[in-house]
């Protein structure tokens, strides 16, 4: 039976044993029982592969302060310098084969020349001569728009001059006045001379540029008057071509009789024009063999 | 063997990284946590041993304190990672059946002190492996890892009073496999024991006595 005495001793001896102090008697069993842990528990276990390649190479702390360089500044988006990126490229276009390459010049000159005609800086382009050109042949028969519309309301540009100054601007030639000429409805707004544009606000800005809805007459200028004004102007002479040659086959239509409907003439006119006269044709005589058309009587 | 007076330096340089500096921790440090892990029955203490390094090391950066919190800190990990190996298998601590990670090998050394000593780790083993798991940390923690009662009621999450209950009663379950059945205990001298011839009370095996 254990007593309290017997439990005081164990204790007392256990301290003892670790402390590495002669134990009392009675607790050598003890003492022998710490010293064989002890003794099994000397040498360092084997490290695994993980622990091992830890204990060689130690462990990588991440610093915690930025560098110098790189400190207050955001953070790249691309970890690659561009000086890297372009030896890269030159690296890679010297490894290309010869077809690659061929490919590779292609597309750049091709980019090259997109680019250079959007910005209009290849030789001999003229961007708003075809603008207007293009826009001769629509606009002969069709009602010029409403000058009002094109220029603000403001009275100190009455007359018809360009009231923003677009038509001086043309002389620099880089067409972005083509477009606002063509609205006028004459075609004819890339041939504006260069004049003088009053800079004086409230002064009227005389402006003999046949673009202008209406001439010093009051009437608007004929094709044939443009033409003759810009013989360069193809555009004005094609049209002034179609105006004539509409104009003939008006006058040829008019000399025929008149149908019974004249309200619905013009409307007559155009389906007699687009239906052509059925001749009563006759069929193919056949075979005999059910490849007629079975109008042969038969 | 404690690290001493350049336990601060060797912190350092392990929290910074440097490997020398882990080796000499691993060093010191592995063979009691290593030998606490085998003698709690655990099936590959080295590897577990190694587990329990890995999350020193990689959370050494952030402990500050001195050589004996340094070593509270390891064996708590180490008793943690013992507790979540037994909850994975589920069964009760065992020996190991290893006979080479029981005892490191010494070349050139007497045969019959070889046997004798394997013998007395044997008997070690068995009998750790008769004392219920918290009485044996306890007694383990203490003699492996020099630590205090307070200590080792922190690495248990147990309180102090607690922790000495489990050390009485592991002491005594020891005193009762050591001794025979009927020997007398209180008031006896070890000059009066060692008159019998009987090697003190310890098993001969454990002792290596003849």
């Amino acid at each position: 039976m254990t007593t309290p005495a017997d439990v005081r001793t164990d204790e007392e001896a256990f301290a003892a044993c670790l402390a590495g102090r002669p134990v009392p008697a009675g607790a050598q069993g003890l003492a022998a029982f710490t010293d064989a842990v002890r003794a099994g528990a000397t040498e360092p276990g084997r490290p695994n592969a993980a622990l091992a390649e830890l204990l060689a190479t130690g462990l990588l702390v991440p610093t915690q302060e930025p560098s110098p360089g790189t400190a207050g500044r955001p953070a790249r988006t691309s970890r690659k310098r561009p000086h890297v990126l372009i030896s890269t490229l030159v690296a890679k276009f010297a490894a290309a084969g010869a077809l690659a390459k061929t490919a590779a010049a292609g597309g750049v000159v091709a980019v090259a020349l997109t680019g250079a005609a959007t910005a209009g800086t290849l030789p001999g382009q003229d961007g708003t001569t075809a603008v207007v050109q293009s826009g001769d042949v629509t606009d002969g028969t069709e009602a010029p728009q409403d000058p009002a519309d094109l220029t603000p309301s403001d009275d100190t540009d009455a007359g018809g001059a360009d009231p923003d100054g677009t038509v001086a601007d043309d002389s620099a030639g880089d067409g972005s006045s083509g477009v606002v000429a063509d609205e006028d409805g004459d075609g004819a707004g890339d041939a504006v001379p260069d004049q003088p544009v009053a800079e004086t606000p409230g002064a009227p800005v005389a402006d003999p540029a046949p673009e202008s809805p209406e001439t010093s007459e009051g009437q608007r200028p004929t094709d044939a008057e443009k033409a003759a004004r810009h013989p360069d102007n193809h555009g004005a002479t094609v049209s002034a071509e179609v105006h004539q040659r509409n104009a003939d086959r008006k006058a040829a239509r008019e000399a025929q009789p008149e149908p019974a409907t004249p309200e619905d003439g013009q409307a007559v006119e155009v389906l007699e024009a687009e239906q052509a006269p059925v001749v009563e044709q006759p069929a193919p005589a056949g075979d005999g063999k059910g490849k007629g058309n079975g109008k042969n009587g038969k | 063997m404690p690290i001493g007076s350049s336990f601060h330096d060797v912190l350092a340089a392990a929290q910074a990284g440097a490997a020398w500096a882990f080796e000499v921790l691993y060093r010191d440090l592995s063979p009691g946590v290593t030998g606490y892990l085998r003698l709690h029955g655990a099936l590959d203490p080295d590897d577990l041993a190694s587990e329990t390094f890995l999350a020193v090391f990689r959370g050494l950066a952030g402990f500050t304190g001195e050589e004996d919190a340094l070593r509270s800190w390891v064996f708590t990990i180490a008793h943690r990672r013992l507790v979540d190996d037994w909850r994975r298998r589920s069964r009760r601590p065992q020996l190991a059946d290893d006979a080479d990670d029981l005892l490191p090998e010494t070349p050139g050394g007497n045969v019959e002190d070889d046997v004798l000593t394997r013998l007395g780790t044997e008997t070690v083993h068995r009998m750790c492996a008769g004392l219920p798991a918290d009485q044996r940390s306890v007694l383990l923690l203490r003699v492996l890892a020099d630590l205090t009662v307070e200590q080792v009621a922190e690495v248990m999450g147990r309180s102090v009073g607690s922790v000495k209950a489990l050390q009485r009663r592991g002491l005594r379950r020891l005193r009762a496999e050591l001794e025979p059945a009927g020997t007398p205990r209180t008031g006896e001298t070890a000059e009066s024991a060692g008159t019998t011839g009987a090697p003190l009370s310890a098993p001969a095996a454990m002792t290596g006595a003849r």
